[in-house]
């Protein structure tokens, strides 16, 4: 079973309210923290301390900014997970970056979107979240000019296919969207249409086509409603 | 029904002009339609009221809905839908509702131009008590879409009932406002003005209201939304005059294409005043619930289940009541 991603990574899975706490004492942490001053606030032994360092540093190296893996040791420490399941997890992590960056790099155009760091940690979150190689690199390569769409777009394909839409219909409605005037901020408003649809007894393929067509003569969504049920 | 014939656009006039519009509309483009939403459901139902106890009902009802594009620019939809309801116990009864309706959407730019007319109404009656009745209803609205929505309309119905003299005319005029800050937010101000006149009796009444909402979206699979409502009623019907506070939230949630749910409140608080009344002023508050949900194998065919409540607390005793309703049922989707 794929894991749910479209609210981002649960490889430290625990009740909504802990996490939306932790959100907030992770984001009082400030980004401009260090892996140093991170792990001085740590329970870790100096002997963990010293190998955690080690890894960020070996990562450097390899071309893998500390700032992608930071939020996971992070968030490791504020559960209060023990050392050796922090370096396992950033090392899973690590390995999804690389692999983003390869599928990145494969994609025309893909360079501006490996340089933006958000497009990159999503890319490897899709990976790690089990999304299907293909799926990804097809979601990239409508994005690439547009890098601002692609983490909305994705969040949205994500929800998409969850909620049960045929995968190549849902890139298509992508596709479009990305091509609109629809601000990328308000693409989840795709999933409320379809829902509302449903309700009123319209296939989803069939409302999702009917969006499609719509997209190119609309700059919001809300506004769609008038047309397409 | 005099009243339609006095109307300052004449019925036969009106129906030339919109003939020539769908014509003109059709010419620009042809007409693409999409493939239209035919549902039949048949249903069995428990009622509980205070005053008729359980009736159990079986329910078929169906459902047309289908839009078509005149032109990049326009559109012309339709909605058809009936229910028959029949009691089992107690002396059996029908009862049923249909309604049809059309809107024709068109627009320019920033701009909308909505007409909206239909019909509904009952032969038999309501299983909700309404007695036999034909309600004809109109709506022209005009809206301009940028940073803010603005949207005023004129709209109204004439409420026939043949069998008792409680004919009614209802006109309105609306403004108001939306705007949507992000998808996860948006708000609403509607500000209302109306006028409803008793044609077989004397009565005219006055209705103004403001009202306010907020809606959004929390995540990906649920919406909600909040209605707050002000307004007063000056009625030439001395006991009628009244001012009412009202509330409603709605949210719903469908995580899979396959299962939906939905769920409301109201709370409404009616305060009537005489100008030389008593000093205690009659006052009512109704407050209801519903919850509705349904799940689907395969979109066809939707296993459909809803639970509602509502109850009048009145300061006299007269105007009081309450109800149950449940509701289990299969919809076919053609």
């Amino acid at each position: 079973m794929k894991k749910r991603i479209a609210a981002g990574s649960q490889r430290f899975p625990q009740p909504l309210f802990i996490g939306f706490l932790l959100f907030l004492f992770v984001g009082s942490l400030g980004s401009a923290q260090t892996v140093d001053s991170t792990l001085g606030k740590s329970p870790y032994s100096e002997s963990q301390k010293t190998e955690i360092a080690a890894f960020f540093t070996r990562m450097e190296h390899t071309g893998i900014p500390s700032e992608l893996l930071l939020p996971k040791l992070q968030e490791g420490i504020a559960k209060r997970v023990p050392a050796h399941r922090v370096l396992a997890v950033l090392e899973a992590e690590a390995e999804s970056l690389v692999e983003a960056r390869t599928l990145l790099l494969r994609i025309e155009g893909g360079q501006p979107m490996l340089s933006d760091r958000a497009s990159w940690a999503r890319t490897a979150n899709l990976l790690s979240g089990g999304i299907p190689r293909d799926e990804i690199e097809a979601l990239i390569a409508l994005c690439v000019s547009r890098v601002g769409t692609y983490r909305p777009a994705t969040y949205l394909y994500v929800a998409l296919s969850e909620w049960g839409l045929d995968r190549k219909r849902a890139l298509e409605l992508i596709a479009a969207l990305v091509d609109s005037s629809i601000p990328p901020d308000r693409y989840m408003g795709v999933m409320d249409l379809l829902a509302t649809g449903r309700r009123r007894r319209i296939a989803a393929e069939e409302l999702a086509r009917r969006i499609q067509e719509h997209l190119s003569h609309v700059n919001r969504l809300k506004e769609l409603e008038k047309w397409i049920y | 029904m005099d009243l339609l014939n006095k109307m300052p656009f004449p019925r036969r006039r009106w129906r030339i002009w919109v003939c020539s519009l769908v014509v003109l509309l059709a010419g620009v483009s042809p007409a693409r339609g999409y493939a239209p939403t035919l549902l039949l459901g048949v249903y069995g139902q428990e009622i509980l009221t205070e005053d008729q106890g359980w009736q159990t009902a079986v329910r078929a009802a169906g459902l047309l809905s289908w839009r078509t594009l005149l032109a990049e620019n326009a559109s012309l939809a339709m909605y058809a839908s009936s229910a028959v309801d029949r009691t089992l116990l107690d002396g059996s009864w029908f009862y049923d509702y249909h309604s049809f309706s059309c809107d024709l959407l068109l627009r320019s730019g920033a701009t909308r131009f909505i007409l909206d007319g239909g019909i509904n109404g009952s032969v038999q009656g309501t299983l909700e008590g309404q007695a036999p009745y034909l309600r004809p209803d109109w709506t022209v609205a005009y809206e301009h879409v940028g940073d803010l929505l603005f949207r005023t309309s004129y709209s109204g119905y004439y409420l026939y009932f043949p069998d008792t003299d409680e004919d009614a005319l209802s006109q309105e005029l609306t403004v108001g406002l939306a705007w949507d800050p992000s998808i996860r937010i948006r708000y609403g101000l509607d500000l209302l003005a109306g006028w409803e006149t008793w044609t077989e009796t004397t009565r005219d009444d006055l209705l103004g209201s403001l009202e306010a909402s907020a809606g959004g979206l929390i995540g990906y699979f649920h919406d909600w939304s909040l209605t707050a409502r002000a307004g007063l009623r000056l009625s030439e019907d001395a006991e009628e005059s009244n001012l009412f506070f009202g509330a409603q939230g709605d949210w719903a949630w469908s995580p899979h294409r396959q299962i939906s749910l939905e769920t409301g409140v109201f709370l409404l608080e009616e305060i009537y005043y005489q100008v030389d009344g008593p000093p205690e002023l009659p006052r009512a508050l109704s407050a209801g619930v519903e919850m509705r949900g349904d799940w689907t194998p395969n979109d066809r065919l939707f296993l459909v289940a809803e639970l509602a409540a509502s109850r009048r607390f009145a300061t006299d005793p007269a105007d009081e009541w309450w109800n149950v309703l449940s509701r289990v049922g299969l919809e076919f989707n053609f």
